[in-house]
């Protein structure tokens, strides 16, 4: 999974012992502001400490919202599917309407509409709260950032 | 819309996502260990608060003590001076507890960092 590209190798490398060696500094309080090649720095521990419980809240939304979204999709998915089918099945209602041909086990061209009509409102329905789900894990993510790095503006 | 691709080493929203129980355990080890270390701190200071109390005890126990009060002053080690030790111990143990959280607290933290950091494809771009 670590098959980086070049310019990425070098890029996380310094990075990474950026942070390794703010990370670990113990009691020191090295507030030396450094910033990096790329113009923001991670926090140390330290100067994170006092924000833990708002690093905590944000990581248990983001996790929370990405659960929700994923069960969304899913109920996209279905609806979705549902949709199709239904209105295969008012296609087909439809033009034995027109032929007035009616199989008795055909159910009315009216009714599987209404069908069709419930399954998009459900599909609407899945995907505008999976489009708060992804607000709200937008929101999150970056509160976290904005915490642990706040001079970057990832996102 | 992101601006500053080329800056942008932290991953993307999407990815964090993909990520997000990682991140949530990361978290949670870290607000544990802080918490913790917190705790052992208040633990440390009482036990020395204690302690000072203690040590002016004997000290005065053994002042008022007539000279050559053997049994006077054994009984001063088996009271006093034995609870003095006990709160030095557990100065020494809260001492260590958070140490050993403090580490905690710096793994978790590195570990977060190290997720939020594993940037794959968002500079590919």
């Amino acid at each position: 999974m670590n098959d980086l590209h070049e310019h990425d190798v070098g890029l996380d490398a310094s990075v990474k012992s950026h942070i390794e060696s703010k990370a670990t500094v113990d009691g020191t309080g090295s507030h030396s502001a450094s910033v990096d090649d790329h113009g923001y720095r991670v926090l140390s521990l330290e100067e994170i400490t006092p924000r833990v419980d708002d690093i905590l809240e944000a990581a248990k939304t983001l996790a929370s919202a990405a659960k929700k979204l994923e069960k969304n999709r899913v109920e996209e998915d279905e609806a979705e599917k549902a949709a199709r089918a239904l209105q295969k099945d008012a296609n087909d209602a439809f033009e034995a309407r027109l032929e007035k041909r009616v199989a008795p086990e055909m159910r009315r061209f009216e009714d599987v509409q209404k069908d069709v009509l419930k399954a998009l409102k459900k599909l609407d329905k899945a995907v505008e709260s999976a489009d708060e789900e992804t607000e709200k894990s937008q929101g999150a993510y970056k509160e976290l950032l904005s915490i642990i790095t706040p001079s970057n503006r990832a996102i | 819309m992101r601006t500053n691709a080329s800056s942008n080493a932290v991953i993307s929203l999407p990815q964090a996502m993909a990520h997000s129980s990682d991140i949530l355990i990361a978290a949670q080890k870290l607000a544990s260990a802080v918490y913790k270390v917190r705790k052992k701190r208040l633990d440390e200071e009482q036990a020395r608060k204690l302690a000072e109390r203690l040590r002016h005890e004997v000290r005065e126990a053994l002042k008022a003590l007539p000279e050559g009060d053997y049994s006077g002053h054994l009984y001063i080690e088996k009271t006093i001076q034995r609870e003095l030790i006990k709160a030095n111990n557990d100065i020494d143990r809260a001492i260590e507890g958070a140490n050993k959280e403090a580490k905690k607290s710096e793994q978790a933290y590195a570990d977060l960092i190290a997720v939020l950091l594993n940037n794959h494809d968002s500079q590919a771009d």
